[in-house]
């Protein structure tokens, strides 16, 4: 019996911990210290400039507080240890709140309410009364109607007996469940938060005109995520204002099985994104590519080639297999100083398309030298025994592509809806109770009472009762011979 | 009479509308109240018609586009919403006291227009969306609802102070505390929702736009940020502590994060949100 004892009352301190604990975890004052202390993480986050390498944070802030920043995850706040910790508390209080509260919210509008025992509701702060000099048969068969017409909802006979009948009219029972949904909302769309991070994917595709990709690339990640099917870019269309800034751009795409078959065709635009089994491709950029046409001769060997090259792309000569050459910068018009003009041999300060190359062997690079389309002479266009001539160019658009799957995404608009649900219900929907008794007097007189209130906003609750009781009127008028307020 | 020629009205008018209520409020007299109140009218129905003509001349320039893509028109707009919202709620609210604390902010924002690049230009890709509109109109009725809520919160502070020597005349021609605390509570239960339905209606273009509803973009974030301070206002209202003072204190910080989230982002950060510094 002792030990059972002794066991009974560790047990009730150990519940009376938990309670406290729960009351703590389940309040309002932690939601609103939650807020603030989020709020001011984001801040920080978009004070310290997110996702760079650690070492410019170094140079930034100093060695100290770079060191600091990387520490405490600052560098990628948003997805830290500490912010994530700070969502989970919030979804927990979010949940441990409404599991407390909600329950004597649902009994409270699942109450029946009995017929009060005044039935002319003397002590009701809102009532109205009209008496009528004697009973209408009329107007007792449709009093029901007339009830219902007035308040706007079919009333619930609650008492019928020969000189009196009681009905009750309930308005806007589930605003009270308005925080609730709201808050529901909020926890689903920070689940399809969730869901997206671990079963999504961001990616990024580059495709110049007339190439396909099969995998996009995940900076995030370092790594390249397979599509499962090809996209070929097959035209890129650029469109223009006057100005010169970008009016409209799409990528024309086609989207490719394994065996090569087309398996749809189509545009992607800015705003009008493309989706295929779940990864949508979105507009993101546009860049050129530059393709210049040389033709290189080896004067020692006598060989020739013509070669198209692309800047930062190595490309072969003729003659040794040891040395090449790469283009590292190109202008569509290059253009020198006065002085620099005069003390060479150009005629003019415009030089038009120049290609910058550099020789690359073993032993490193080359001395960087130009080759020019419209110029050839003694000292241009060569280096050693080459000799180059710049035939053409041409720009190759290549479009950026957002590649994405997010299968959080319907979570997080059904949590949207929600949220707006609940504060539809809350802010303008109303718990209204309203009473209404038709009686008939011993000396024939009938007296109809209206009687209302409301959960919330007393304060406001008067305006509104104006409108029932004026509607009660008017739908009681052609009855009403003569009435005594009361 | 083209736009710019109404606005430069309307910053007349504002600007009156202001002197006005200051004379109510200085001097009791019933009839600068009203006059107030006509002049803000006017304002409101002014702009309207600025707003419009913009619309149509960008149509006739053949860049047809709401006015609301860059820091001009989105100013414009601001001070159009805040006046109209504060007129509503000064209706609702059978109180002309506000308009001393709301009327200089309509003001002044306007006025700033007069240094902005006012061309009428057109949009680049990423703006050509129909949730432009919805997301632009829903976060500055939103902005202007709390900009309302802040001048009542401010004018509660004010009414609590200890009154000192020259408090006491403002405080006695003041609604009660009780009742500007309500009014504030009021203001900022319909700016919330509708700063969540532009919250929605941003991630829903982003997601459009960019592939992606949230990536923590120094606007965006700055706009949870608004949207959590206010979620602890509207908490602050139940917890006993919190209510009044500290609750009246929090909606001046959620003004000032608004004014940041409209403002400072966009010329003191940098982001995806670079449009509205045109």
């Amino acid at each position: 019996m002792e030990a059972a004892g002794r066991v009974q009352e560790g047990s009730s301190t150990h519940t009376g911990f938990l309670q406290i604990l729960f009351e703590k975890i389940a309040g309002i004052r932690l939601t609103i210290f939650l807020c603030i202390l989020l709020a001011l993480v984001s801040l920080i986050g978009t004070l310290i400039p997110q996702k760079l390498p650690a070492s410019q944070y170094a140079s930034s802030y100093g060695p100290v507080a770079g060191r600091i920043i990387a520490s405490l995850g600052f560098s990628d706040i948003y997805h830290s240890v500490g912010f994530i910790l700070l969502l989970c508390l919030l979804a927990i209080n979010l949940l441990a709140c409404s599991l407390k509260r909600f329950p004597s919210v649902w009994r409270a509008t699942r109450r029946e309410h009995p017929v009060p025992a005044d039935r002319q509701f003397k002590s009701w702060k809102h009532r109205e009364s009209l008496v009528l000099s004697r009973a209408d048969e009329d107007l007792e068969e449709r009093f029901e109607e007339v009830v219902s017409r007035a308040l706007g909802k079919k009333p619930e006979q609650k008492l019928e007996s020969i000189e009196e009948r009681v009905f009750f009219v309930e308005k806007g029972r589930y605003a009270r469940y308005g925080p609730y949904v709201a808050h529901l909302g909020i926890l689903i769309i920070l689940l399809g938060g969730v869901v997206g991070i671990f079963f999504g994917f961001k990616g990024t595709v580059s495709l110049p005109e007339g190439q396909e990709a099969e995998a996009a690339w995940s900076a995030d990640k370092g790594e390249t995520i397979p599509l499962g099917f090809r996209i070929r870019c097959r035209r890129f269309v650029l469109l223009q204002y006057p100005d010169g800034s970008p009016k409209e751009y799409r990528s024309e795409v086609s989207l490719l099985n394994g065996e090569g078959a087309t398996i749809l065709d189509g545009d992607i635009r800015v705003n009008h994104p493309l989706t295929y089994k779940g990864i949508t491709f979105y507009q993101s950029t546009y860049g050129r590519i530059l393709e210049a046409s040389l033709r290189i001769r080896n004067q020692e060997s006598g060989q020739e080639i013509d070669v198209t090259v692309e800047l930062n792309k190595p490309f072969p000569l003729p003659g040794d297999p040891h040395v090449r050459a790469m283009a590292v910068d190109f202008h569509e018009n290059l253009q020198i100083p006065a002085e620099m003009q005069r003390r060479t041999f150009f005629p003019r300060t415009s030089l038009g398309p120049a290609v910058r190359l550099v020789t690359l062997h073993d032993k490193g690079f080359g001395r960087p030298f130009w080759v020019f389309k419209d110029f050839s002479g003694k000292t241009q266009n060569r280096q050693g025994p080459y000799h180059f001539r710049m035939q053409g160019y041409r720009w190759v658009y290549y479009t950026g592509l957002q590649v994405a799957r997010d299968p959080g995404t319907p979570l997080v608009w059904t949590g949207c809806v929600l949220l707006i649900a609940g504060f539809l219900m809350a802010l303008l929907m109303d718990h209204e109770i309203l009473w209404v008794s038709s009686r008939r007097e011993g000396d024939g007189r009938v007296v109809l009472c209206l009687a209302g209130r409301t959960v919330r906003h007393p304060a406001v609750y008067a305006a509104r009762f104006e409108k029932r009781r004026a509607a009660f009127r008017r739908a009681v008028t052609p009855w009403l011979q003569e009435n005594e307020c009361s | 009479m083209d736009e710019s020629k109404l606005v430069g009205i309307c910053i007349f008018v504002y600007l009156s509308s202001w002197v006005s209520y200051l004379v109510h409020v200085a001097f009791r007299k019933k009839i600068a109240g009203v006059a107030g109140d006509l002049l803000v009218l006017s304002g409101i129905l002014l702009q309207a018609l600025a707003i419009g003509l913009r619309w149509w001349e960008s149509h006739r320039l053949g860049i047809g586009h709401a006015p609301l893509s860059n820091l001009y028109e989105s100013m414009v707009f601001f001070s159009w919403t805040t006046a109209l919202i504060y007129l509503l709620a000064a209706r609702r609210m059978r109180t002309r006291i506000l308009g001393i604390i709301v009327m200089p902010l309509v003001y002044l924002s306007l006025a700033s227009t007069s240094l902005m690049n006012q061309k009428i230009q057109p949009l680049v890709p990423a703006l050509q969306s129909n949730w432009l509109t919805a997301h632009v109109v829903t976060c500055f009725l939103g902005y202007a609802a709390f900009a309302v809520a802040f001048s009542f919160s401010l004018l509660y502070l004010l009414k609590t102070r200890d009154a000192g020597p020259s408090g006491g005349w403002l405080q006695r021609r003041l609604p009660s505390a009780e009742a500007l605390d309500e009014f504030s509570y009021r203001m900022i239960s319909v700016g919330f929702p509708l700063l969540s339905l532009g919250i929605i209606t941003g991630a829903a273009w982003a997601n459009s736009a960019w592939g992606t509803y949230w990536s923590w973009d120094p606007k965006e974030t700055w706009s949870l940020i608004v949207w959590l301070i206010y979620a602890a206002y509207l908490h602050a209202r139940i917890s006993r502590g919190w209510q009044g003072h500290r609750a009246a204190w929090l909606s001046l910080v959620g003004f000032a994060a608004t004014l940041f989230c409209y403002l400072g982002v966009n010329l003191l950060l940098s982001g995806l949100h670079s449009y509205a510094t045109g």
